[in-house]
């Protein structure tokens, strides 16, 4: 059972869901949920530390570019590995997040059978480009 | 040009002086030294004088006038009672406009046929007649009772008549055979001055209508309106060969009709009267003989009496010619007058000279109408584009905007599609794989067709991104130098899984020399797949072959099943997109209709062609080939 605390930005519930039972059976119980980027803020405000970031690009209200940018600043999240989790793949949207500074892409739907080991991989600083 | 004519006259004017001067030099000459005295004495007056006729003669350019001028200078040099003169009209062969000095003499022919009287009869035979005793000739005409004697004299130079000189007395000495002689000589300067004279009228008539004729052919020239032209070439017909009226006749194309087209000197009613046929009347049958024809009676001549409608119109004499441009009729030509009227040759050229000019610009008018249609055309075929053009671009444009709504469209149904498709594939999978809690067989195989109508879904979803990617030409390959062999063995694996369960036999079939291609593996292995995917739904029994052969500049890959076949006229519709061919067994099977036409598109992107050989009942054989690297 892996100790890592992992911060999921969606705010579809039950692909919030989903990606927290997907981590679980990962052996991934340390997440954190949250449906907005403030509510992101919140937590880190409130000393709360994380070891991957996976963040929804469509979100209502704030776009995920905002949050990646306003995450990126705070001195918190440094050298953490933040994913693009989304279910728009058209390359141009790959590009777009590959140019933003993501350090990783996964796909939805999410891959059953690749996903412990995608998160197994972006937790050991590699990235991961996989949208289907 | 226009220097020519006074030089002409100058010319003339010279030529007539010398003649004069010499005729008179004859005179002073031969006749002082014979004869009685009264003779020599009048021979003498008569040769002082001549220089006096001479000089009135010579600038004398009518010739009526000019025998005025003669007969006055007779009657006062030579003695003579009474001088009766005739001109020789040539058209109509008649003496014409008498002129007498001496007398008055009532009942005077104005006009005398050849032959008749003894001016006809001294004008026909060409020989001058003495009468002796006028009392007894009763053909002498009109004359004073007191005349004894009159001597008649043709006016002839060269071969030309004309006119008739006649000269009488009241005594029969004056007119002796001597005195003939002298007066023949004068009739004969007199004649040759006549002559100078109609030349002279004649040559500046020309002149004229020279000058007239090519104001006509300069106008031609530049004038694009022929028809303001044809106006202008009846009218200086009729003007130039002072008829009554002029008229051009028009062949209609296609028929054996004229009609008119220009005239001068009648109403638009009476012109209408004027149509023709060929053969018709004279103007038909100089359309019809492509000849000139004239006649100074349209009532008695035969061709004509019974035909013409210028009859009708009150017309007479007609001169007809051709209007030829080339070979080419373009119709006839017509002057016409109420009078009796005997057209001349020269009248006849004059008017064909017209008729060429008409010619010329009814063949300007009809190339510039052919022109102009084809300006009209040209013009309406450049409208035509340019709507069209516009038509395209319109179309165009809409189908940038379609194709655009279309992508757009298609990234938000794949993104809208995904979302709920990431918790139905997942959520099913995690259920049925009982994290979520122990299940039964039977819920797990209810979750396995979820599972799998997810994929399904998701696949469709996929195809139909890829296609409109390539349809958009987005599509990119990411080639690289590969070996097809690992790509075919991890498909196959893959394909064992579709095929195991019907028991079919997956065979592979590689050439021992293919070389590396380069390929995009991915896309080239998504279409194997299709390949074999497609080939193992529609096989029942027997098995797959895949092969692999190389050609001179491609490699060939073709996937060979034994199943149901396609009809060879279903063949096309397989690279047709959401097409599957229609057949029982085809439609008990899923697929998106989609597998083909992007295998096709991704070959295609590689160079490379697809095509199918199939056998109803025996089997499908899918080939689709890789070019060779140029290294």
């Amino acid at each position: 059972m892996s100790t890592k605390t992992i911060l999921v930005v969606e705010d579809d519930v039950p692909n919030a869901m989903l990606i927290v039972t997907l981590l679980r059976i990962s052996g991934f119980r340390q997440t954190i949920v949250c449906a907005s980027g403030h509510e992101a803020d919140q937590y880190l405000e409130d000393g709360s530390r994380f070891d991957l970031v996976l963040l929804d690009l469509q979100l209502r209200g704030e776009s995920g570019y905002q949050i990646l940018t306003r995450l990126r600043q705070n001195p918190g999240l440094t050298g953490i590995p933040i994913v693009a989790v989304t279910a728009q793949v058209m390359p141009d949207e790959i590009a777009h997040a590959a140019q933003a500074g993501f350090d990783g892409f996964l796909g939805k739907p999410l891959n059953f059978d690749h996903f412990p080991d995608q998160i197994g991989r972006l937790l050991a600083g590699e990235r991961v480009w996989e949208p289907r | 040009m226009q220097d020519s004519p006074v030089i002409f006259i100058a010319l003339a004017g010279i030529a007539g002086l010398i003649l004069g001067l010499f005729l008179a030099g004859h005179f002073r000459g031969k006749h002082p030294g014979s004869g009685t005295i009264s003779e020599k004495a009048t021979s003498l007056h008569l040769a002082l004088h001549i220089d006096d006729l001479v000089l009135h003669l010579v600038r004398e350019t009518d010739a009526h006038v000019l025998l005025q001028h003669a007969a006055e200078w007779l009657h006062q040099f030579c003695k003579v009672t009474l001088v009766v003169a005739y001109q020789y009209d040539p058209a109509t062969h008649e003496l014409i406009n008498p002129v007498v000095v001496g007398g008055t003499l009532t009942g005077l022919a104005q006009r005398l046929r050849l032959g008749y009287g003894l001016y006809g009869e001294v004008a026909q035979t060409r020989s001058a007649s003495y009468v002796g005793q006028v009392l007894r000739e009763p053909r002498l005409g009109a004359t004073l009772k007191t005349i004894q004697t009159a001597y008649f004299m043709p006016l002839i130079h060269d071969v030309t008549l004309l006119g008739v000189l006649c000269l009488q007395t009241e005594e029969p000495s004056a007119l002796n055979a001597d005195r003939q002689v002298e007066y023949n000589q004068i009739a004969g300067l007199i004649a040759a001055f006549m002559m100078m004279a109609v030349r002279l009228k004649n040559s500046q008539q020309t002149i004229t209508k020279f000058d007239r004729f090519q104001g006509i052919a300069q106008r031609l020239s530049y004038r694009l309106d022929s028809y303001q032209l044809l106006q202008e070439i009846v009218e200086a017909a009729r003007e130039m060969l002072d008829t009554q009226m002029s008229v051009l006749l028009n062949m209609q194309p296609d028929s054996d009709e004229l009609r008119p087209i220009a005239w001068a000197g009648i109403s638009a009613e009476t012109a209408a009267l004027l149509h023709s046929r060929l053969k018709h009347d004279l103007k038909g049958i100089v359309a019809w003989a492509q000849q000139p024809a004239r006649t100074a009676n349209l009532r008695t001549d035969q061709r004509t009496a019974s035909t013409s409608q210028s009859v009708v119109a009150g017309m007479l004499s007609e001169l007809v010619v051709p209007v030829m441009y080339f070979d080419e009729l373009y119709g006839v030509l017509a002057v016409e007058t109420s009078e009796h009227r005997h057209f001349t040759d020269e009248e006849t050229n004059l008017l064909n000279a017209l008729a060429s000019h008409a010619a010329i610009a009814l063949h300007n008018a009809r190339l510039f109408e052919s022109l102009q249609q084809s300006k009209l055309e040209l013009e309406k075929t450049v409208s035509d584009l340019v709507v069209a053009r516009q038509q395209a671009e319109n179309a165009q444009v809409a189908a940038v905007e379609a194709n655009r709504l279309k992508t757009e469209f298609v990234n938000n149904m794949s993104h809208e599609l995904r979302t709920p498709l990431n918790a139905v594939i997942n959520f099913t999978r995690i259920v049925a794989d009982g994290h979520a809690g122990t299940i039964n067989e039977q819920q797990v195989q209810y979750l396995t067709f979820v599972h799998d109508s997810g994929q399904h879904l998701l696949g469709l979803i996929n195809d139909i991104l890829d296609l409109a990617k390539i349809e958009a030409g987005k599509m990119e390959l990411r080639c690289e130098p590969s070996d097809l062999e690992p790509i075919i063995r991890g498909v196959m694996s893959t394909a064992v899984g579709l095929t195991r369960s019907k028991g079919l036999i997956l065979k592979q079939e590689m050439a021992p020399d293919v070389p590396k291609l380069t390929i995009d593996a991915v896309r080239i292995r998504q279409v194997l797949l299709n390949l074999l995917s497609n080939a193992a739904k529609f096989t029942m029994q027997g098995g797959i072959t895949v092969r692999v052969e190389r050609r001179e500049r491609d490699v060939v890959v073709s996937v060979q099943d034994t199943g149901i076949g396609i009809r060879a006229e279903d063949i096309p519709k397989v690279f047709e997109e959401f097409r599957q061919i229609d057949g029982s067994l085809a439609r008990t099977e899923t697929g998106t209709g989609l597998g083909m036409p992007i295998s096709q598109r991704f070959v295609q992107l590689h160079g490379g062609e697809m095509w199918i050989e199939s056998e109803v009942n025996v089997g499908t054989t899918i080939y689709f080939s890789l070019p060779l690297s140029e290294a």
